[in-house]
């Protein structure tokens, strides 16, 4: 628990679709203290009252921006410590459930609605990491994971 | 009468772009604006911009009649909401549009909803919306039962993270 007792969650997208889904699973966060991260600064026009930060918007195709990207989500988690880590996907959501689970924090991976057919690689890739493993659709879950609990459409 | 195309903000989109500037040339009864991504392949008939802010896009959307795009959840989410139309055409691997074929697996899920309308081909679009702009049907939403049980469950997984 952060020191004033309020849970502190740390909510990642990256952009268009993923950030567009974070943002309709808001009621089940947005009681508590939340920060944002995500790709494109002026994202932050619709979560005018929380704290923000934009990182890299890396893909798996460069491994220069993919490295800036973990280095500024490690130094965002460690400034934060947050208690809870939910994303949507993808690459620096990945990131963040990974170092997230490492110094502590519960982790909730959500993949996209878009991924119809199979998981995400990068969701696949966080499956030991998230402590709440999701698909929006039924016919992916399975006994291992990942679990579905319902779907934004 | 005002249309919004949008080709979301990672990759660009020329073919879509082209085909609809095409369309435009030589019409002035309906109003185009696109957001046609990082490409140097500026239309001719149409206003556009690269790149636009959220609330930028949230007004476009607002105040457009129709939404022509590539198959992207932010914008299909968003038309669901206003209840707008959309003419999706679905990106394609083998034309380097895009890192995978999902959109075409995504276009088959979303065909049957009302209010949306998939193309398969960019010759398409003119056809599409000559014959469709005053007779389109919009995208009813509610928000289902399915999106509260999930907002539900995660909420319920914050507040007792070790109760899984």
């Amino acid at each position: 628990m952060g020191k004033n007792m309020r849970t502190k969650v740390l909510a990642v997208a990256s952009g268009g679709g993923h950030w567009v889904q974070l943002l309709c699973l808001r009621p089940a966060f947005e009681e508590h203290d939340v920060v944002y991260v995500t790709v494109q600064a002026d994202y932050i026009e619709e979560v005018v009252d929380s704290r923000f930060y934009k990182v890299t918007d890396a893909t798996r195709w460069s491994r220069w921006s993919l490295a800036k990207m973990v280095a500024e989500i490690c130094y965002i988690i460690i400034r934060e410590r947050p208690d809870i880590v939910i994303s949507t996907g993808s690459a620096p959501g990945a990131a963040a459930l990974r170092i997230g689970k490492w110094l502590g924090a519960k982790t909730i991976w959500i993949d996209s609605i878009a991924n119809i057919q199979e998981i995400s690689m990068s969701g696949y890739k966080v499956r030991k990491y998230s402590d709440l493993w999701l698909t929006q659709w039924e016919h992916l879950a399975r006994s291992e994971g990942p679990r579905y609990l319902g779907s934004i459409l | 009468m005002k249309i919004f195309l949008t080709v979301g903000s990672m990759l660009p989109f020329d073919r879509l772009v082209a085909a609809v500037d095409k369309w435009a040339e030589g019409q002035q009864k309906i109003e185009v604006f696109g957001q046609i991504g990082r490409t140097t392949s500026y239309p001719k008939n149409i206003n556009f911009n690269t790149m636009i802010s959220p609330s930028e896009y949230r007004s476009h959307i607002i105040n457009s009649d129709l939404i022509i795009s590539h198959v992207g959840m932010g914008t299909v989410i968003a038309a669901i909401e206003h209840n707008k139309p959309l003419i999706l055409l679905p990106r394609r691997l083998e034309l380097h549009e895009v890192t995978s074929n999902h959109q075409l697996e995504t276009a088959q899920w979303l065909k049957n909803k009302p209010g949306i309308y998939i193309i398969d081909s960019e010759d398409e679009v003119a056809g599409m919306i000559a014959h469709n702009i005053e007779s389109m049907v919009v995208p009813q939403m509610e928000i289902p039962a399915a999106r509260n049980d999930l907002i539900n469950g995660i909420r319920q997984f914050i507040l007792n993270p070790n109760n899984v």
